[in-house]
Order: structure tokens, then sequence, then C-alpha cells
């Protein structure tokens, strides 16, 4: 009966110190405020390079958006995918 | 965004939207004069204008890969448009002026600046659906597939 115990525990343990990531989080790096503001500071020295679409609305964006990044309303992707560049393999950062 | 923003960092800022006392409507209220509508048999205030008209700027709606995303079941006018298509002055048009418009976004968090937007344009009778068709789905309150 012990042993079935400390199985079921041990089972609830790893659900709950592995399980509880998001499956969006385990997926997609996230950059928070301060590393996207260290980040485009980089950029500006020449020692990154990457994309900063913004994906709001251009109503949105026009408002207020991040310097240095470029929109792309998410409903408008495919026609405005030239945006992004030729390369492919070039780091992309939404928001 | 919001993140950013709160942090105080530069911000880049090509046409500012004017400010505007953005009021919400819950979904209990909205449901309310929904029903008001359904008893009279019609979407019309004594002054004759619509009780009240949606404006549904949802963009799931035009990318969902269904067949289509539920939308909220009135006998009042539903208009359809991007967020965007307020840019158009054709389809702006379309939206009413003299009547209370409700915007319907997915959670109510860009409600805020389409009422900024319309209000550029005369729009002063202009109330976001309080978090938005989520809200009103939460309620359970009628949804048509149309």
């Amino acid at each position: 009966m012990t042993g079935k115990y400390n199985i079921a525990l041990l089972f609830l343990l790893i659900v709950f110190l592995f399980g509880t990531k998001g499956y969006g989080l385990e997926r997609f790096d996230i950059v928070t405020t301060e590393e996207m503001k260290q980040m485009l500071e980089d950029r500006e020295a020449g020692k990154t390079d990457f994309l900063l679409v913004n994906t709001l609305d251009k109503i949105i964006y026009r408002n207020f958006s991040i310097p240095g990044s470029i929109n792309i309303p998410w409903v408008q992707t495919s026609e405005l995918a030239s945006r992004l560049g030729d390369d492919k393999n070039k780091l992309i950062i939404t928001y | 965004m919001k993140d950013w923003l709160k942090s105080g960092y530069e911000i880049k800022v090509i046409e500012a939207l004017p400010d505007y006392d953005a009021q919400f409507i819950i979904a209990d209220k909205l449901f309310e004069k929904s029903k008001q509508a359904e008893a009279n048999g019609s979407c019309t205030a004594a002054n004759t204008e619509p009780l009240f008209t949606l404006l549904d700027l949802r963009t799931d709606k035009f990318v969902s890969t269904e067949n289509s995303s539920p939308a909220i079941k009135t006998i009042c006018s539903t208009i359809n448009m991007l967020f965007d298509d307020l840019l158009d002055p054709e389809k702006r048009k379309t939206v009413p002026t003299d009547s209370l418009v409700v915007t319907v976004t997915e959670t109510g968090n860009r409600d805020k600046e389409a009422m900024q937007f319309l209000s550029k344009f005369g729009y002063t009778n202009v109330k976001g659906l309080r978090f938005g068709m989520r809200g009103w789905i939460k309620q359970n309150y009628p949804t048509t597939l149309d």
C-alpha cells in the first residue's frame, strides 16, 4: 500500500515540477522587455541582427510601437510577407 | 506592447489617436437591450434610431480555419469589418453616427483604439463590449454561426 502511495506521490511531484509549463512556451522562446531593449541596442551597435515585427492593426501600430519595428498585421501576413526579406534564417521577433 | 509601455521606454508615434473617454458596456446590459429589441419586434428606439448597432471587428472571423466563428445573435444590425477597414471612408460610412454603436473584438483589448479612431470622425456614441466576444460566450448568451 505504501509503495503504491509513494509511486502516486512521485508521479504527482513530476507533474507539478515538469508538467505545468505552457505549450506555447515550449515551442517559442519568449523575449522579455529588458532583453528586447538590450537586443535593440545591440542591433543598433551592429552586434546582432533580427527583425522586430509588430503584428497589430495598422491603426494601433501608428498610434504607438516599439522603435525599430515593422508592421505586418497578422491578417495581412500573406500579402505583406515580402517585408520580412529574403533571409529565412533571420531571427524574427513578433509582438 | 503593454509591458513596453509600462517600462517607460521610448515609443514611436506616427499618428496618435485622440483622447477619448472610452466606455464599455457589459454583456449583461447588451443582452438586456437585445432582449428589449426582440420583445418590441424591432431594433428601433422611441426616437426611431436603432437601439444599437454591433460593429464586429474580430480578426478571427476573417482568418478562421473553421467555416465560421460564432457571432452575437440579435435582431439588431451587425456590421462586420476588419479593424483597419475603418481607415476606408467608404466602409466607415456604413457605421451609423447618430445612434449607439457597440464594438466587438475578441477579448475587448482593441475597442479603446477603435473608439479613439472613430472619434476623429465625429463618432461620440460608441461603446466597447467589455471582454469582447469571449465575455459574451462566457455568459452563454445566444450566438449564431451565420
